[in-house]
């Protein structure tokens, strides 16, 4: 090949170098400018309590016990979330449980301080104690304790019940009588329902139902715990093949030619063979016979050999007490 | 710097890696590569699993058994002789060791890899008595015992019927160890050989002769009932077939025949013995009752019809006869008729024997100048050889069907010179080919049958 002109050697070296020096000054710039690592995402809306008392006007965070009394008290999961129960959150005072199905007695206790509440009908008492019951784990049916003040256990309305228009009286029993209080306020709602929304869910929640519990009727296994049809056929080969490593026979004895022998083999959850039962018809025939029950014996010993007894199950079904059925054939 | 610009591959090929990778070409090679590895595994598998798991192709293997001494003195002889006779089998691997009494230790047991443990003791000095446990080491059960009782002089025979037990627990069939071989024990040169008739242990032992040995003395046969030894001796120079009794040590002539008879054999009933008696250039088989001493020819074709063999259940005969030409084996009815031919392969055959199992025919080959002895279906098919030699001959069954004793022969140089003649035994599988020790040497090996 002809030999390049000098000029265009000259061009070649300096791009060349321009090149080099580009590739390496961004290199450089993308190491030096990495992002910081980015922080994890935002858990899914957490209750935050922030007090914006100067928004809000009115005193409404005096007439109850400070903080986190409203949110813990169990609000029910909106209903298009997947139905995950809720775990019983630890009520921080000594208000009662939400009520079991029939707290419809209950209404009527007495108001003795709450005078300025009472004439409160609360009408949607009938259903709310049911979606409440609904949505949260059984509770324990303690009988609502008899708080002296009681405020009937009304539950914080959901938010896809319409907002009475008169103010419910929160559940939270109040010793002291208010010292200040205002009626027909409805800023202690409009706060409540703001921070609902917020706590609102927008995602699915991403963990999953529990599964029925109880053991459903179709529900996985067999009655006797026999996973030989869950294994696949390369399974099985593998545990026959294991087995047959100690399986040895008198392959002379009379009827060699004709042994079938039917077994069912119990192994632990580590897989060894523990229990060796021989399937009716072969049991039947051992009794008969004693040159069969030579042969069949020597297939138990095969299976429980201490060389051969660990078998190589599938890993997902170990753990518990399986069976298994074998055939040995000469 | 680049110096050398000249290209590394060369325009043409430059070209034809155009073509090939062209934009299509790859994009085509790429979905079939995709669309194979997207095909899930399962779908190349094909069965669905069945409902059992099979576990076939099982090979032979002795089953290991510990055996402890019995408590030691003759404890131990005991324990020294059940092992001969368990090892000797090839069924069993014998492994030493083990308490003789008290619950077995099955987790030392089942570490050695043994499937079966024996513990038992020996008491008692004029009258000993054998006490024999067997255990099960993987199921932990103890799944024989036996005791006996019987005067110390006694005692091989304990061995051999505690070795029987295990035999036939672990087995399922009934073992040969309590059995006595009778034979030909054979000393002095070859060409003049002493024959006698001699009976022994199946395991070599406690051999004795009976006959003194006067007269050329071959072929003994047991009596399946009695204690008595049928054999072909040419006292006074008249070869014919005498009984001996075992017990009182007589002898009597079985039946007067005009010729020569020879080849005896009992049926299974110890009623009456079928033999050869010779006859101008052949021979025929007859019968004879033993109680009336009555005769029946049951073959009259003109051949040489010889070495006659009952089947086990007594309704057939096999035996030997050159009426094709050649010897060959026929099975006929035992009451005579037509005969059937058997044996199709290489060379010429003789002496079969029927097994007591029913289920095989022992017999002698001779072909291309040596012998092979081998055994064959009751219907000629399945022939296969168990040993061969220069000679080997008068194959036996023992009582079970599973061993076969025979005689070997080797080959006499000049002058009898390294004539040995001795007696073997092989399993029917052909395997486990041994040399029973006798006093001298020996031929025609006969087996009782058990107990005998």
């Amino acid at each position: 090949m002809v030999r390049p002109r000098r000029s265009e050697q000259i061009l070649l070296r300096r791009s060349l170098y321009l090149s080099g020096g580009a590739h390496i000054a961004l290199l450089l710039a993308l190491l030096l400018s990495l992002p910081a690592p980015k922080p994890p995402e935002e858990p899914p809306p957490v209750v935050e309590m922030q007090f914006e008392s100067a928004d809000s006007g009115g005193s409404t965070a005096k007439a109850d016990k400070p903080s986190p009394t409203p949110a813990p008290a169990p609000a029910p999961v909106p209903n298009d979330a997947p139905p995950t129960p809720e775990p019983p959150k630890p009520v921080p005072n000594e208000e009662s449980p939400p009520p079991p199905p029939p707290p419809q007695p209950i209404p009527p206790p007495p108001v003795p301080e709450a005078e300025k509440l009472p004439d409160t009908p609360i009408p949607p008492k009938a259903d709310e104690p049911s979606l409440d019951v609904v949505k949260t784990p059984p509770s324990p049916p303690s009988p609502p304790k008899a708080t002296p003040s009681v405020a009937p256990p009304s539950p914080v309305t959901e938010p896809t019940d319409t907002l009475p228009d008169t103010p419910i009286p929160s559940h939270i029993t109040q010793p002291n009588k208010a010292k200040k209080t205002q009626t027909d306020s409805h800023s202690l709602l409009e706060t409540l329902d703001s921070f609902r929304s917020d706590q609102k869910q927008t995602h699915a929640p991403t963990a999953k139902a529990n599964p029925v519990q109880g053991g459903a009727p179709n529900g996985g296994g067999s009655p006797t715990g026999d996973i030989t049809r869950s294994l696949s056929v390369g399974e099985q080969k593998a545990i026959g093949g294991a087995v047959r490593r100690c399986y040895t026979e008198d392959t002379a004895a009379k009827n060699y030619a004709t042994f079938v022998a039917h077994l069912i083999v119990t192994v632990d959850a580590t897989g060894e063979a523990r229990i060796v039962q021989f399937a009716p018809q072969t049991q039947a025939q051992m009794n008969a016979d004693p040159s069969y029950r030579a042969l069949a014996e020597r297939a138990r010993a095969a299976v429980l050999s201490p060389t051969c007894s660990k078998l190589p199950i599938p890993k997902n079904l170990l753990g518990q007490t399986r069976q298994l059925k074998f055939i040995f054939r000469p | 710097m680049l110096t050398n610009t000249r290209p590394i591959i060369s325009d043409q090929d430059a070209d034809n890696l155009k073509s090939f990778l062209g934009r299509r070409t790859v994009m085509g090679a790429g979905l079939a590569a995709g669309g194979l590895l997207a095909t899930p595994l399962s779908a190349m598998a094909a069965a669905a699993p069945e409902a059992e798991i099979t576990v076939d192709q099982a090979r032979t293997a002795p089953i290991p058994i510990i055996l402890p001494n019995f408590g030691g003195g003759l404890g131990a002889q005991i324990a020294e002789v059940l092992s001969n006779d368990l090892t000797n089998t090839g069924l069993f691997k014998v492994l030493p060791g083990g308490a003789s009494t008290g619950a077995p230790d099955f987790s030392t047991a089942k570490a050695t890899g043994a499937r079966a443990l024996v513990t038992g003791t020996v008491s008692g000095s004029g009258s000993v008595r054998v006490e024999m446990r067997l255990w099960d080491v993987l199921t932990q059960q103890q799944i024989q015992g036996t005791a006996y009782t019987t005067s110390s002089a006694n005692w091989r025979r304990i061995a051999h019927i505690v070795g029987d037990v295990i035999y036939e627990r672990m087995l399922g069939e009934k073992g040969y160890f309590d059995t006595r071989i009778a034979f030909i024990s054979r000393s002095g040169a070859r060409a003049h050989q002493r024959t006698r008739l001699a009976i022994m242990d199946q395991d070599g032992a406690n051999a004795r002769m009976l006959t003194a040995g006067n007269w050329l003395t071959l072929t003994p046969r047991f009596s399946p009932v009695k204690d008595q030894v049928a054999f072909m001796s040419y006292a006074n120079n008249r070869p014919r077939v005498y009984l001996f009794d075992l017990g009182s040590g007589r002898q009597q002539i079985l039946g007067e025949f005009a010729g020569i008879s020879f080849a005896p054999r009992f049926s299974p009933d110890g009623r009456s013995v079928v033999l050869s008696v010779t006859r101008n250039g052949g021979s025929d088989l007859f019968v004879v009752d033993l109680a009336s001493g009555s005769r029946r020819q049951i073959t009259a074709s003109g051949a040489i019809d010889t070495s006659p063999s009952y089947s086990p259940d007594g309704s057939q005969i096999v035996f030997n006869s050159d009426r094709g030409g050649s010897p060959q084996l026929y099975i006929m009815s035992a009451s005579g008729g037509g005969a059937r031919r058997i044996s199709y392969g290489n060379g010429t055959y003789g002496s079969p024997v029927w097994s007591p199992r029913g289920d095989l025919i022992a017999f002698t080959r001779i072909a291309n100048g040596s012998f092979s002895l081998g055994v064959m279906n009751p219907d000629g098919t399945g022939e296969r050889i168990m040993t061969e030699g220069f000679t080997v001959e008068s194959p036996s069954f023992c009582p079970n069907g599973r061993v076969l004793a025979y005689c070997r022969q080797t080959r006499a140089g000049a002058g009898g010179a390294g004539f040995n003649s001795t007696i073997g035994m092989v399993d029917i599988t052909g395997f486990n080919d041994r040399v029973l020790p006798t006093p001298g040497q020996a031929s025609d090996p006969a087996w009782s049958p058990l107990n005998g």
